[in-house]
């Protein structure tokens, strides 16, 4: 049985924010997908076929809705530590990193890395080997290393 | 003691953490009430709609009765208007629902994207039509007659949206193509 919409947003926004932030590391633009992606899953959810898990679904759709926001806000310099924020929480040596990565590298950056995903589990939701996801992993945290090491 | 490499990677750890760790409930507050205003927005978006197509049919019948072609063409078009926006609204959903599926997300995104340029290039050459049938209707009745604005105006709206999709809607989607270029290395 599908899940009401109130149950998806209680169990999944943290997951859709975190990578919502960690795509745009700003919280305005972070709640703006976030928003956008709650409004795909209000029109979609009655139609889930529950092909795959729920969250798998929402992953998907929060990657997708994400880059497509910052395709259509365009092009951005590399982000500033704001000391006037009131919230100073944001990584932003790692958001520009993860910046530098191509999306395929950074989806399986910030589904095993930030999400906490199993090599399983990413490769169910990027439909690829597992093989692929463990050398993405493996090679995408040595390249993040280097980069924070020498932005 | 510590090397470099030990260091980054303690770095790196320190920097994920923050961001696993990042307060939302103040942010899904209000998310929530930015949902529930865009479900109102949209609510009177579709109002707004049914009583545009309301006058637009009212006004097709008073042409028809008056013995105006205009008032046929208004009532040809308004279909072919609900067949276009029930397509995209179809193809939109569609997008969201094979996302189920166990289809490569990023290839068949980029598959997908390239496809919508396709579309996006053809409906650059719709307001040829209306152009047409504009400067045929001037040639006919004139500049100064109901019958030329109202081919104006049509193919204004039709022009506005090809610039739409040239200006907004295809640059932002060679951006997400190029987002999605695959990792050389």
């Amino acid at each position: 049985m599908t899940p009401s919409f109130s149950t998806v947003f209680a169990e999944h926004y943290q997951s859709v924010f975190r990578l919502a932030l960690s795509l745009s590391g700003s919280h305005a633009d972070a709640e703006d997908i976030a928003q956008e992606v709650f409004e795909v899953i209000v029109k979609a959810l009655p139609k889930f076929r529950g092909d795959s898990k729920l969250s798998t679904w929402i992953y998907r759709i929060t990657l997708r809705t994400g880059t497509r926001w910052l395709a259509r806000r365009g092009p951005v310099a590399e982000l500033k530590v704001d000391m006037t924020a009131t919230d100073q929480s944001i990584p932003i040596d790692l958001i520009n990193v993860l910046n530098k990565l191509s999306l395929d590298m950074k989806a399986v950056v910030l589904l095993a890395f930030v999400e906490g995903l199993t090599h399983d589990e990413v490769a169910e939701v990027l439909a690829i080997p597992v093989g692929t996801v463990a050398s993405r992993v493996h090679y995408a945290r040595k390249e993040m290393v280097k980069l924070l090491g020498h932005p | 003691m510590m090397n470099d490499s030990t260091l980054d990677e303690t770095v790196l750890e320190e920097q994920l953490e923050r961001l696993r760790s990042v307060n939302v409930i103040d942010s899904a507050k209000r998310v929530e009430q930015g949902l529930v205003d865009s479900v109102a927005e949209k609510r009177r978006q579709v109002f707004l709609s049914v009583v545009g197509v309301v006058i637009s049919i009212l006004a097709g019948i008073h042409f028809i009765i008056q013995g105006d072609p205009i008032g046929y063409l208004t009532l040809i078009l308004l279909p072919l208007m609900f067949t276009f926006t029930a397509w995209r609204i179809a193809k939109q959903a569609t997008e969201y629902e094979n996302l189920t599926s166990g289809s490569s997300l990023l290839s068949g995104w980029r598959n997908e994207l390239k496809e919508k340029l396709k579309e996006v290039n053809i409906a650059l050459f719709i307001p040829i039509l209306p152009l047409l049938m504009t400067l045929f209707v001037i040639s006919k009745h004139g500049l100064i007659s109901t019958k030329a604005v109202v081919f104006i105006l049509l193919t204004t709206v039709v022009f506005l949206y090809a610039m739409y999709q040239l200006f907004v809607i295809r640059p932002a989607l060679v951006r997400e193509l190029n987002m999605l270029k695959p990792n050389d290395s």
